[in-house]
């Protein structure tokens, strides 16, 4: 095995080596969320659905597995407002790779519950989300891409308001196994303004 | 988070680089990943595990551009020729590069756990963190990669 190891500690270095310190880009700090932040893609699509353009773009965020979520956001008035992603082992910070745990999914659970103005709480598995998801995409080139275990589960979560909505979103946004809570009734309109009182 | 990057933009480009293939792309995608891991600063919460979490960070944006080449952007997007190219052989060497090319046809975690033991010199469990995965499974990919490697490249492992 040892042969074997020293072939590939000599390759690497090559290969590493060929990456100079010097010339390198220097990073730039650029607030991509703003920019491209999954909501207002979502938004984009919904909103916007300027045939190929966006189709090729949404290709793009669909490829994103960690994106697909994106997807959800459609409709302006939806049932349950808020939505709280939980993490996959697909997804990017915060979850670092590691799946949610049944533990933490029920500590979620029992906080949702809990809190006032919260009506009902229902759960979403990976294979709902993957049903809805493809029911809702009819372009091929995502739904070969997208697979069951590219989604996240969630919690989607009936509130009283907007503002009620808001006090789940920071109660719950940031306990372990949360990714990311998103309240549908404050999403900016096409990118730009929140219309919603309480927000 | 930011010095982190900083410090550590040579290895991960590196390490990016092993993923890819080119330079252009493997800075891409290190300033991909830094401007999301960034963006997210305010949620690290375990400090001591920040560079576990950029090494998993440059990762996750490598096998998306992966897999943005195998399918929507094959065509649409050209890249410089991969270190493990023919062009290339010049510079490492026929033998290096019949081990880079064989590395690249292992499946995506055996390649990632081999890149992080045997040129980053990362333990199981710092393996593991990065990956998102247990130690046990970090070893058993790394020996199975390893095995995979040099049957292979016909070495008598």
């Amino acid at each position: 095995m040892s042969v074997m190891e020293d072939r590939l500690r000599d390759a690497l270095s090559a290969a590493g080596a060929s990456v100079e310190p010097a010339g390198l880009r220097p990073l730039r700090v650029v607030d991509h969320r703003r920019v491209r932040g999954r909501f207002r893609i979502g938004y984009a699509l919904g909103a916007l659905a300027l045939a190929g353009l966006v189709a090729f773009g949404a290709a793009a965020v669909g490829a994103r597995s960690g994106q697909v979520d994106a997807m959800a956001f459609t409709s302006p008035s939806p049932r349950y407002p808020v939505v709280v992603f939980l993490c996959n082992a697909v997804e990017y910070a915060p979850c670092l790779g590691r799946t949610v745990t049944s533990e933490e999914r029920e500590a979620v659970r029992q906080a949702l519950t809990s809190l006032p103005g919260v009506r009902e709480v229902v759960f979403e598995d990976q294979a709902t989300a993957y049903r809805n998801f493809r029911a809702k995409r009819s372009d091929s080139e995502i739904l070969a891409l997208v697979e069951v275990r590219d989604m996240p589960e969630s919690f989607l979560v009936n509130v009283g308001s907007a503002a009620e909505g808001q006090a789940v979103v920071r109660a719950v946004g940031t306990m372990p196994g949360v990714n990311r809570a998103v309240n549908r009734q404050c999403m900016p309109f096409l990118g730009l303004i929140v219309l919603t009182p309480g927000c | 988070m930011a010095s982190l990057f900083a410090e550590h933009q040579l290895g991960l480009v590196r390490l990016a680089l092993m993923m890819v293939g080119d330079r252009a792309t493997a800075e891409d995608v290190v300033q991909e990943a830094f401007t999301r891991t960034h963006a997210g600063r305010a949620r690290l919460r375990d400090p001591a595990k920040a560079l576990a979490y950029v090494r998993s960070a440059v990762l996750n944006q490598c096998r998306s551009v992966l897999r943005r080449r195998a399918t929507v952007f094959r065509k649409a997007v050209p890249y410089d020729p991969p270190v493990w190219s023919a062009e290339t052989a010049a510079l490492l060497g026929e033998e290096r590069r019949e081990v880079l090319l064989a590395l690249r046809e292992l499946p995506r975690r055996q390649r990632e756990a081999l890149v992080l033991r045997y040129y980053f010199e990362l333990s199981d469990q710092e393996i593991a963190e990065t990956m998102g995965i247990s130690g046990g499974t970090a070893r058993s990919t790394i020996a199975r990669g390893l095995k995979a490697l040099a049957s292979a490249l016909g070495e008598t492992s």
